[in-house]
């Protein structure tokens, strides 16, 4: 892969994620928001991203390895246990490996509620549970799940506050605390391999039809969909 | 007998003595007003002002000379008055009148204190008299026909003029004293009974002494004192208002066009320092603007010819230049807290009424982001005002707070990560040359001209079709040029007029460090935003270029005939020309493309028909892209490329040629919205076609 001149970006899903805790925040007020990755150095920007957004602190988990999702979820399951947060909210998954797997593992891990691919999101009861709109094929569906819980949010559930270079030089004031993998008790063996890797196979040129009635007549006999 | 009249004639000592007490009073009160508003500027950046007094001459003078020239021309020669027909007229006379009025008055008192002193110091008699009281008689009529103009004006009331109560009293106060004036020296000339050259110096006085004829002498005397006085108190009564009325902008245009850095197409540049220092990027409060911009606040006359100009004004967006900069002059007014009008940062006093919040309040964040940054506005404000200055100093704010959202977002994130608004792969940046063997500066370093692509160019599929053209006139003239290919990054161009300095600083720098491995002539590009970018913005981060715009280029090939056009046979093809606001009103460049265009027809004047529209060169519209705008929505109902469009098709052309890739797709889809099967073409490759390539 090519991968001069690119420049890595907080995975948009844990942008929206990170918005969603920092709306529940300016609404509640006494509310501590915490970022927390797993990388080396080169992730501390995104991290600072995250604290230029309004996040309180930033844990990096020091791990140079490419993790799967029940290592990730493992290694978060520690964070948890060692941060004990009010309520976790993710990304519905990485848009490099597209698992989609590291959320619901996690509430599996800790045995609490999730509720995934969240496009609406509201507290109820004293921050003692939350109302959740999921965004599934069959279409809108509404669960409530007790708190703490695992939330992985969807596109739809905000849109995530642009920060610009100002921002995060300013939040390099904040706290960003380092903790290896083995202060946190955790060992991480993969389950998974890469075997290769393809190119999808390059799209065939179209073909320019001059009337509508061509088109059609194109769908019909050559496409048969129509 | 030596043609002459006598000051304060007919005027008792008592009154005299009074008039100067009133004087004394009037004066203060005049003080005081402009002490307040001195108060207010004076509460911004400060501006540098040091250079006009240190240095060494030849510095100084470089600082004096190009403000004393806009005095000159602009304040005293009123030349940015011009261009508003009957209106420019009025205002040039009413100004003609008031200043021979003002000298002539001044000159009076001088006279008087100077005879005061000695008798033989007076000057005001003779071939001098004689010259004044007709000049002033001339002059006089002249304020007055420019103040009944206004005053009509002010009764039919145009939409885009603003209007104060206190405008009346401003009109009907100089309306009276003109006349009181004309009345008194009528009046004058009844007891008196000057004769020959003496009478005919005052030809108004005496048709009204004819006029009054039949009062006595005694009548004639103490009516002439009661109106004298009359006039008096009317002028006292001006002076006294100038800093409270919009008479402020007779003292306040002048002012800003003496500080002003005029500064077409270029903004400021912030420093991270900066940043750290103040905690704080762009403008949230009245006391971020620069010294100068609050100046310029209070110069607006409200005349309106910037929201005439505006394509966000046209569409019905919430943006008018001209309210912009009333509502950030009324809420400086407000900053002003008698006898502590400054109001330190972090002082523990609050103001008795908290103060309305400058964003949000003052200026909606949709005011803010409808603006096109075409610059109209800054081209056509008689005193200098910049009302994108102002705007795009609040949008830097607003992007540094996290408050700008939309798809504006998406463009920029994709140029922080991808380097180009379309947030495609720096690999694929050269993708639209495949099969044209454009030479990469990398593999042949030896080049003279360096094709500047952009973004648009580099991914936008119409816009590929330009730089395809562009580059094969190029290798017909055969041109030593060379691409830089996935090294060029997005100029940021737009980041930059969006408000997010920092990213289009980033973008900037890494540019300036990939054109200075290599050693070329000229960058020519067909984008006239890139060119802005490297021409007006580059320079402020060390980049010194030279820069043409394509079309320049494509003119001098034609003129040296390395293209050659050969006639076709083509019948007359009807063709319209819409200037891009970056290349004919902020760089000048208007008339190379259309010196292409008549070219392209090989000489022969039939084969290309070029209407104009009415709108064009430097006082061209917006197709709506600019400042970001072609990254942001647009509601259907308000799209300025639609009005465009419908003045291009007008002309009743069949091809609208453009020289701007936002242009070109503006133009394109404003023109599809009119179901018109009119062509938008970039003249590069109406070049092309023409040249069968």
């Amino acid at each position: 892969m090519d991968l001069e001149g690119v420049k890595f970006a907080v995975n948009p899903f844990d942008a929206i994620a990170l918005e969603e805790a920092l709306r529940i925040k300016e609404k509640l007020g006494e509310v501590e928001v915490v970022v927390a990755t797993i990388g080396t150095e080169e992730t501390v920007e995104q991290l600072r991203v995250g604290l230029a957004m309004g996040a309180d602190r930033a844990l990096l988990i020091r791990c140079a390895d490419t993790l799967d999702s029940l290592a990730i979820a493992k290694v978060l399951a520690a964070v948890y246990q060692r941060e004990r947060p009010g309520l976790v909210l993710m990304g519905k998954q990485a848009i490099d490996d597209d698992s989609n797997q590291a959320g619901q593992m996690l509430a599996a891990l800790l045995n609490i509620g999730q509720a995934t691919f969240v496009s609406k999101l509201e507290l109820l009861e004293n921050q003692q549970r939350a109302r959740c709109q999921r965004e599934t094929d069959g279409g809108l569906e509404t669960v409530t799940v007790n708190l703490p819980a695992i939330i992985t949010s969807d596109l739809r559930l905000n849109e995530p506050r642009y920060v610009s270079l100002p921002g995060i030089m300013k939040a390099k004031k904040k706290p960003l605390e380092e903790i290896g993998l083995a202060a946190l008790g955790v060992a991480v063996a993969a389950r998974t391999r890469y075997l290769k890797f393809e190119c999808p196979p390059p799209r065939k040129a179209g073909v320019r039809v001059k009337t509508v009635d061509e088109l059609l007549l194109k769908l019909k006999q050559e496409a048969k969909v129509v | 007998m030596i043609p002459t009249r006598e000051t304060f004639g007919n005027i008792p000592h008592s009154s005299v003595v009074l008039f100067y007490c009133l004087t004394v009073v009037v004066m203060a009160v005049f003080a005081y007003g402009l002490w307040r508003r001195f108060q207010l500027w004076r509460q911004g950046v400060p501006i540098p002002v040091s250079k006009l007094i240190a240095g060494t001459c030849q510095q100084i003078w470089s600082e004096w000379q190009p403000r004393l020239r806009r005095l000159r021309s602009e304040a005293l020669g009123q030349a940015r008055v011009r261009g508003r027909g009957l209106a420019s007229c009025a205002h040039i006379i009413l100004f003609a009148g008031f200043m021979m009025l003002f000298l002539g008055t001044t000159l009076l008192e001088i006279d008087h204190l100077a005879s005061g002193l000695s008798r033989h110091l007076k000057f005001h008699q003779g071939t001098y008299y004689v010259v004044y009281e007709f000049t002033l008689d001339v002059f006089g009529l002249l304020f007055l026909a420019g103040c009944l103009f206004f005053l009509g004006r002010r009764i039919r009331r145009p939409a885009s003029v603003g209007h104060r109560s206190t405008d009346w009293y401003v009109l009907i106060s100089f309306l009276t004293i003109g006349v009181t004036g004309y009345l008194v020296e009528g009046l004058r000339m009844v007891w008196q009974q000057p004769t020959g050259i003496a009478a005919a110096a005052s030809p108004i006085g005496l048709l009204i002494a004819h006029q009054l004829s039949g009062l006595t002498e005694a009548g004639a005397r103490s009516a002439h004192l009661a109106l004298w006085w009359t006039h008096a108190l009317l002028v006292f009564g001006f002076i006294a208002s100038v800093p409270y009325t919009r008479l402020l902008h007779t003292l306040a245009g002048p002012l800003n066009l003496f500080l002003v850095r005029p500064a077409l197409g270029t903004m400021t540049p912030v420093t991270m320092e900066e940043v750290e220092k103040t905690e704080r990027i762009g403008v949230s409060a009245v006391n971020h603007f620069t010294q100068q911009q609050l100046v310029s606040l209070d110069a607006c006359m409200e005349c309106g010819r910037c929201e005439e100009a505006c394509p966000a004004f046209a569409t019905a967006k919430p943006l008018s230049p001209k309210r912009v900069v009333q509502d950030l002059k009324r809420l400086m007014g407000l900053t002003l807290v008698p006898g502590s009008a400054r109001i330190e940062p972090g002082s523990t006093v609050a103001p008795p009424t908290p103060l309305p919040q400058l964003h949000g309040e003052t200026i909606a964040a949709d005011t803010l982001w409808s603006c096109t940054a075409c610059s109209a506005c800054v081209r056509i404000c008689p005193v200098r005002v910049d009302p994108l200055t102002l705007i795009t100093d609040l949008r830097r704010n607003r992007v540094g707070e996290s408050e700008l959202s939309g798809t504006a977002v998406t463009a920029l994130r994709r140029m922080q990560s991808s380097g180009n608004p379309w947030g495609l792969p720096a690999a694929e940046r050269a993708n639209w040359a495949e099969g044209l063997e454009v030479p990469l500066a990398k593999e042949h370093p030896e080049f003279e001209v360096l094709y500047w692509v952009g973004c648009a160019g580099s991914y936008d599929r119409r816009a590929q079709r330009v730089a395809r053209a562009f580059v094969k006139l190029l290798k017909k003239a055969n041109v030593n040029f060379a691409i830089l290919g996935r090294e060029e990054k997005c100029t940021g161009e737009s980041a930059r007029r969006l408000g997010d300095e920092f990213l289009f600083q980033e973008l900037a720098q890494a540019n300036i460090a990939t054109l200075g491995r290599y050693r070329f002539k000229t960058i020519v590009t067909h984008c006239p935003h890139c060119l802005n970018s490297l021409l007006k913005d580059y320079p402020q981060f060390g980049g010194h270029y030279e820069v043409v715009h394509h079309t320049q280029f494509l003119d001098q090939l034609l003129i040296q005939r390395k293209l050659v056009v050969i006639s076709g046979s083509n019948s007359a093809e009807i063709i319209t020309y819409h200037d891009p606001c970056y290349l004919a009103r902020v760089n000048g460049i208007h008339q190379a493309p259309r010196d292409v265009l008549n070219l392209a027809s090989g000489g022969s004047a039939s084969a290309v028909d070029l209407r104009e529209m009415p709108r064009r060169r430097e006082r061209t519209s917006c197709c709506g892209a600019g400042g970001g705008r072609m990254w942001m929505e647009e509601d259907p109902k308000q799209r300025v490329c639609t009005v465009r469009a419908r003045e291009a098709l007008d002309t009743g052309a069949r091809t609208v040629a453009v020289s701007c890739p936002f242009c070109l797709t503006m133009m394109t889809d404003g023109v599809a919205t009119q179901n018109d099967s009119a062509q938008v073409k970039d003249i590069a490759e109406i070049l092309a076609e023409k040249m069968q390539l």
